[in-house]
């Protein structure tokens, strides 16, 4: 079969996915308003005249929002968005030095510690360890205001880092893992046991030749599981009644504005395919050859 | 002549999730006998009473144990849990056979539908679907066969195509067999162990999906019992009575690290590299 260069390839990848999405959105939406949601339009050519609307940036009135969808989508966008990369950077902190930790201490207590919580990690449900961490750190250590957004600058950075904590906490286990299991592995390979015969030092092997081969597992374990993590970072935000995305669907869902509910949902899809996007792209800076397949 | 029986080395990941696992089951099957109060029963005169001796989780807005419901709930969420895997198993797993005997075209058909659809964090997706169906345990079973089978689906198309190389498919062929009878007869049973290992690992992620979904007033609206609802009241009584929050949350925790460890320890037993 007639195989196109990448270059080509994959922006048409793109496209197609993107399209895609609008047609989850348009089959969520023909399920949500039935046969009235054009009115008088062939079905063959609904799909067409909903992709129309939306090239247009018409996506319908919202109830909850009182404005047009894409007002009211976009403008639930920035709170998202810094929350979602506030997480990502302290769970990418917290993984790769908790992970390092575990290496240093393979075997022993810090390790079995670290592996203790990273097993535990994965099993949190994203709704309650933000609740969890808001009974220790609000409730009965009253350091962080609780649930809420604040007002004014100070406060909405303030009203940031709990969320973004419980997020993080729930984003690292599985990079936490899989850096630990390359790096014990890398340590042991030909290689770096070379290295040691040579007589370079533990600490010079691994910051040199064996750090860099450790992040693309890192920057795998988040790629693989994009939509997990903003679907997470979502659901958390919910639950801290932080006005962004995932509220916005949450509330949009249970007021049953489903026009309004898909509006961000098909954002959030563009925002899952973008993020996957820049993990290719630190993918491919970590490792030239990552981004060959 | 010795045979080489199969070693059952049990890994510790493997025993902790059986044992853990197994006690769910007698949590849920003896729910009636480990209860010490009647769930439902409420009494005025205790409501929101501190964990104590007598309310291990203390009460809640109606005075009822949450002890006693976080135990009784555990059918309701191991039902989620365990049923919700099977419909994204069964149309995962025959979109990827489907997709796999297509060829290229198939490969390009599913890598599309997968993607566009693994684009939503099922978390959000679930949510509309589940509204719309209605709220409940049906609600929720049409929205893990419409978000859920994205990773069998393509797990199962790269399994079997591999195995397409492979020589006994090739004497398949020399044998005169169609390439159907082959697809269904002798690839599919050899790439039904992923598949396997994938819904095993799928269960854990299942509750926690539930329990969402139950979060958001989805699942029970009708006041059953469901860790996620148990949970959402604790949250609008964070102030107040903070242990309706984090008791259930932590019996979520204790459930899907079960089902978690079980998973690590088979595939770890049944050998899957990927």
């Amino acid at each position: 079969m007639l195989r196109l260069p990448s270059a080509v390839r994959r922006p048409l990848w793109l496209v197609a996915i993107l399209l895609g999405i609008t047609l989850v959105g348009f089959l969520l939406l023909r399920a949500a308003s039935g046969a009235e949601m054009s009115v008088g339009v062939a079905w063959y050519m609904q799909y067409p005249v909903f992709l129309g609307r939306i090239a247009r940036g018409e996506f319908g009135f919202s109830v909850v929002g009182d404005g047009p969808v894409l007002w009211v989508v976009l403008g639930r966008l920035p709170a998202s968005l810094v929350l979602l990369t506030l997480s990502l950077a302290i769970a990418g902190a917290v993984s790769v030095s908790l992970a390092l930790v575990a290496l240093r201490h393979e075997g022993r207590w810090p390790d079995k510690l670290i592996c203790f919580y990273a097993t535990l990690g994965l099993g949190a449900a994203p709704f309650w360890l933000g609740l969890a961490l808001a009974i220790l750190l609000a409730e009965a250590l009253p350091i962080f205001p609780a649930l809420g957004f604040g007002d004014g600058l100070i406060s909405h950075a303030y009203h940031f880092i709990l969320p973004s904590l419980a997020i993080a906490l729930l984003f690292s286990p599985a990079p936490i893992l899989a850096l630990r299991q390359t790096l014990i592995r890398a340590m042991e390979s030909n290689h770096v046991t070379a290295m040691r015969a040579q007589g370079l030092d533990d600490e010079a092997i691994y910051r040199r030749h064996v750090r860099r081969n450790a992040l693309l597992p890192a920057v795998g374990a988040l790629r693989e599981r994009t939509a997990w993590l903003v679907g997470t970072a979502a659901v958390v935000e919910a639950t801290f009644k932080i006005p962004g995305l995932g509220s916005l669907v949450v509330e949009a869902t249970l007021a049953r504005d489903f026009p309004t509910a898909v509006g961000a949902l098909m954002v959030v899809a563009v925002a899952v395919l973008l993020l996957g996007q820049l993990f290719d792209f630190v993918a491919g800076l970590v490792d030239p050859r990552a981004g060959q397949s | 002549m010795s045979i080489a029986l199969p070693q059952w080395h049990v890994s510790p990941a493997l025993r902790r999730g059986a044992i853990l696992v197994g006690i769910w089951l007698l949590v849920v099957a003896g729910a009636d006998l480990l209860a010490p109060y009647d769930p439902t029963i409420r009494s005025l005169k205790e409501v929101f009473l501190p964990p104590s001796w007598a309310h291990w989780f203390g009460t809640d807005d109606e005075g009822r144990d949450v002890f006693s419901r976080a135990i009784f709930a555990a059918r309701l969420d191991l039902m989620l849990a365990v049923l919700g895997v099977f419909p994204p198993f069964a149309i995962g797993t025959t979109l990827g056979l489907l997709a796999a005997h297509g060829g290229d075209f198939g490969e390009a058909i599913l890598k599309f539908l997968g993607r566009s659809v693994g684009a939503f964090p099922t978390y959000l997706l679930a949510l509309p679907i589940v509204a719309l169906a209605g709220p409940g345990l049906r609600g929720f079973l049409l929205a893990v066969a419409l978000t859920g089978w994205v990773g069998y689906a393509l797990k199962v198309q790269a399994e079997t195509r591999r195995l397409m190389q492979s020589d006994f498919v090739t004497a398949g062929r020399g044998l005169g067999f169609g390439s159907f009878r082959i697809l269904v007869l002798h690839v599919f049973p050899n790439s039904l162990l992923p598949a396997l290992l994938l819904a095993v690992s799928e269960v854990a992620g299942m509750l926690l999906l539930g329990c969402t979904v139950g979060y958001f007033g989805l699942i029970a609206p009708s006041g059953d019992m469901e860790w996620g609802a148990m949970v959402a009241l604790g949250a609008a009584n964070l102030d107040s009575a903070w242990w309706l929050a984090l008791f259930p949350g932590l019996v979520v925790l204790a459930m899907a690290t079960g089902f978690n460890l079980l998973s690590e320890g088979l595939a770890e037993r049944f050998g899957s590299e990927s």
